[in-house]
């Protein structure tokens, strides 16, 4: 086991983001998180990554309890993150975009310059290192930000909406990154809303529904399920 | 030539070194010969290595401080109630001095972190304002409004020169040690981390960044500095007063000329300062006397001049413009 | 006792001219979110144009008002289409260092024009005093004191009733919706800004038969009305009010307690700390919306 969540709450002035929600997830697992808009699935990504106290429970990664801990001491402790709304640091260029993550492993710039350029390529974003990062498109953007989550050699990965605004190609070249990653060993916990692309690429998939764990198990098994179809999927849902 | 490799050409190591010899060469033997010359050349060199230190926190960081003539009135005054009450030579309460700003930058950074935009550069400012009014009002210690003078006695362990010239070698000196300091932040893992903080903390946060102490660490670096530039300055005029070693225009041009050359570069701050302040200090020697104030209408013209028309500053932008062009010669070559 | 009220007193009508000062300032940034940083040589203009009035023709300063207010709108406006509209979107860096620039070049361009003497407009109720429940009023400063309450007010009705008013109100809460409502966006922030400077035209009328003017009284100022915006909650027209007369007591008291000249370091601590500990100031959530 590599994450775990138990018994998680988050509330916000009264409004109850999360409740008392429990989640684990093995060493090697793709895990993916879905629900309707406000479910309180980026919220569960903040309260993991520690950008956010939750009201109750403890997480724990690696063996750690990083419960309350600052969000940077959990990024050395090896969970990368990206975020929905894309934070490039517009001013640099993408190689410098990396870096910035690729220095945890050392303080030498030339070494340091290499990790990013490999990172880069293995993402496809190589050609484009020079390049000032406000000048990305879209899925530029989105491939820095999971190449900046890479840089920094964590063991999980929280990858928020990484297809969101994406053509069809973009996506696929999206999916083949994911697979690529998971080659290397990093687990990997993700937001998706494009539904076919959760269901091919996770292991197992959580369903939140108002801060609540609607169902969890494998995509075959979510997509039998009635509560599920009734409550998110709809009827005559097809996994195609 | 083209473009492309005029930069190339400028950017070998001997070319680079050999233009600034060349041109301290020449600047320093008219320094010998001319007192106004040598004048010019302290105030600039003094300059550039306050900017320099001002780009640390306000460049590299983006952390726009208005207040930074705090830490260089610390470290003019320190050095010179040490030497003028107690005989302590000025190097020694050089360090003094530097240390003292270091840690009420330390304060101030903490105390400042979580502010952002023109709260913190208000912060800075009234933090500045209170100093200089403290050092108004204490009269006991600082002798109030009235100031200190620093008795002339020449001599190297006194940090003071019969003439100009051992000033000239002085900011110099500074200017130097300032621009190496520069260098190694902005070439290492420092002056990455800065510039992440300065795009964007959250994203920092996320690659593991400790924003907190990298900003308190820039305000502490950049204030030492800027201490040390005020104890030269202090030695140089061998007087100190709360309405000028504590000036907040001290704070502006500090700011100016990192804007006006280019925030967050290594070489902005060091060609703001070579082109204007000697404008600046014509401007105040040739009709300071008919139209007091002109120069800095002149300069505040300048600064709103560069915020509307270039924001980058000058080394940035002109970097950008042979940038692009060197890429477009190369991607008609089928480069890139 | 008696001392008590007279220092309450004095504090309080010191407060109201302070508070005319900051409103201009906080409905500025409340609007545009441009922390105006020349706002106290705004008000140098300001006095320096009654003074002019009064010198060469003889017009009672608040006669003035009739000419300088108008003046005063006219110049804002000015600005903020020259300068400020360009540079609306631009980081808050380069906002600060053109405003901060701008207050550079109008002090010492009044330096220049003006030299560094102390000007001051004589008038037969300058120095003059009421006696009222054992405390002197300066007739000036109560006029001034009246007069922000009597501004406050119309900002009131002017922002509740009056189609600008309100549309001022809703680009502050939520620029983006009130453009979608087909609110004019640009000509909002040209009017904000224009009311704000015409607001420290009225302080610098009302404040010129009591004080002298002199190139570099911005600063003074200007750090005053700073530290009231920031104390009522930056972008709070009526925390202004509240944040001024409340500055106006402290700088009283602590005048009275400490030392005049410490008065500045009173305040200056009390802004640092309202900074630290509760940015958003005394009356909570500012009006505008990030």
């Amino acid at each position: 086991m590599i994450l775990e969540a138990k018994n998680v709450s988050k509330s916000f002035l009264g409004l109850q983001a999360l409740k008392k929600l429990d989640v684990s997830i093995n060493k090697g697992e793709i895990v993916g998180l879905i629900g309707p808009n406000g479910a309180g699935k980026t919220t569960l990504f903040n309260v993991i990554g520690g950008y956010l106290k939750p009201s109750t429970g403890e997480v724990i990664f690696d063996g750690h309890n990083i419960t309350g801990q600052h969000p940077y001491t959990v990024a050395r402790k090896g969970m990368a993150r990206t975020f929905q709304i894309v934070k490039p640091l517009t001013g640099l260029t993408v190689l410098e975009n990396v870096m910035v993550g690729s220095f945890l492993e050392g303080t030498s710039t030339k070494h340091t310059q290499e990790k990013a350029g490999e990172t880069l390529q293995q993402v496809g974003l190589y050609e484009k290192r020079n390049q000032t990062a406000g000048n990305l498109t879209l899925a530029g953007r989105k491939r820095l930000e999971v190449a900046r989550a890479l840089a920094i050699k964590p063991k999980l990965i929280l990858l928020d909406e990484v297809m969101a605004g994406l053509n069809a190609t973009e996506v696929q070249q999206t999916i083949e990154l994911i697979h690529l990653i998971r080659e290397k060993g990093i687990t990997i916990f993700i937001i998706e809303h494009i539904m076919h692309v959760i269901m091919s690429v996770s292991d197992r998939v959580i369903i939140l529904n108002y801060g609540e764990k609607l169902c969890e198990g494998t995509p075959k098994e979510i997509i039998n399920d009635k509560r599920v179809i009734e409550a998110y999927l709809g009827e005559g849902f097809d996994l195609a | 030539m083209p473009l492309n490799k005029i930069e190339t050409f400028f950017s070998k190591p001997w070319v680079k070194y050999l233009i600034v010899a060349v041109l301290l060469v020449i600047a320093l033997y008219y320094g010998v010969t001319k007192p106004f010359i040598a004048h010019n050349l302290i105030l600039i060199f003094l300059y550039m290595g306050l900017a320099q230190a001002w780009n640390i926190i306000g460049g590299y960081a983006g952390q726009l401080s208005l207040g930074h003539v705090a830490f260089f009135g610390i470290g003019a005054y320190t050095s010179t109630l040490l030497y003028a009450n107690l005989g302590i030579s000025p190097w020694l309460g050089m360090l003094v001095g530097a240390a003292l700003a270091a840690a009420v930058a330390y304060g101030l950074g903490w105390a400042c972190l979580r502010l952002k935009g023109a709260y913190l550069t208000l912060a800075t400012i009234a933090f500045a304002e209170v100093m200089r009014i403290l050092a108004a009002n204490f009269p006991s210690i600082t002798k109030g409004s009235v100031g200190i003078g620093i008795p002339f006695r020449p001599a190297l362990a006194n940090m003071i020169f019969r003439g100009k010239i051992g000033y000239v070698f002085l900011s110099l000196g500074f200017a130097f040690v300032v621009y190496l300091v520069c260098r190694y932040i902005d070439r290492n893992r420092l002056g990455y981390y800065l510039a992440s903080i300065r795009e964007d903390e959250t994203t920092s946060t996320s690659m593991g960044i400790n924003v907190a102490n990298n900003k308190v660490l820039a305000m502490v670096l950049s204030a030492i500095f800027v201490a040390i530039g005020g104890t030269i300055y202090s030695q140089y005029i061998l007087f100190v007063e709360p309405t000028s070693e504590f000036a907040y225009e001290w704070s502006l041009n500090m700011a100016l000329l990192v804007i006006f050359g280019g925030m967050g570069s290594l070489y902005g701050p060091i060609l703001g300062a070579l082109i204007l302040v000697p404008i600046q200090e014509f401007l105040r020697m040739m009709l300071g006397g008919a139209f007091q104030g002109l120069h800095l209408v002149v300069f505040g013209t300048v600064l709103i001049l560069t915020v509307l028309f270039m924001p980058k500053g000058l080394y940035i932008t002109v970097r950008d413009k042979i940038r692009s062009k060197t890429r477009k010669t190369l991607s008609d070559e089928g480069g890139i | 006792m008696e001392n008590i009220i007279q220092i309450t007193v004095s504090g309080l009508l010191m407060g109201g001219i302070y508070a005319m000062i900051a409103m201009g300032l906080t409905l500025i940034f409340g609007v545009t979110g441009i922390v105006n940083f020349a706002h106290g040589e705004f008000l140098m203009v300001a006095m320096f144009a009654t003074w002019g009035l009064n010198n060469v023709l003889g017009l009672d300063p608040y006669i003035s008002i009739i000419i300088v207010v108008p003046l005063m709108f006219i110049i804002g406006m000015l600005v903020e289409k020259a300068m400020i509209q360009p540079i609306i979107s631009a980081p808050h860096s380069m906002q600060i260092m053109a405003t901060a620039g701008l207050s550079t070049v109008m002090a010492n361009a009044a330096l220049m024009i003006m030299q560094a003497d102390y000007r001051s407009v004589v008038t037969s109720y300058g120095t003059k005093s009421l006696m009222l429940g054992g405390a002197m009023f300066n007739i000036p400063k109560v006029v001034g004191f009246v007069a922000a309450i009597i501004l406050t007010s119309l900002f009131y009705l002017f922002f509740k009733y009056t189609y600008s008013g309100r549309a001022i109100t809703a680009t502050a809460q939520n620029m983006k919706a009130a453009k979608l409502m087909g609110v004019n966006i640009k000509n909002i922030y040209t009017l904000a800004f224009a009311l704000g400077s015409a607001c420290v035209g009225v302080a610098g009328v009302l404040i010129m038969p009591i004080y002298y003017v002199f190139p570099s009284i911005g600063t003074y100022f200007c750090t005053t009305a700073f530290v009231i915006v920031v104390l009522g909650g930056m972008g709070n027209l009526y925390g202004a009010f509240l944040g001024g007369l409340l500055i106006g007591v402290v700088e009283a008291y602590s005048g009275f307690l400490i030392a005049p000249v410490f008065k500045e370091v009173v305040y200056f601590i009390i802004f640092i700390i309202i900074l630290v500990v509760r940015p958003s100031g005394l009356l909570g959530k500012t009006t505008r919306s990030s």
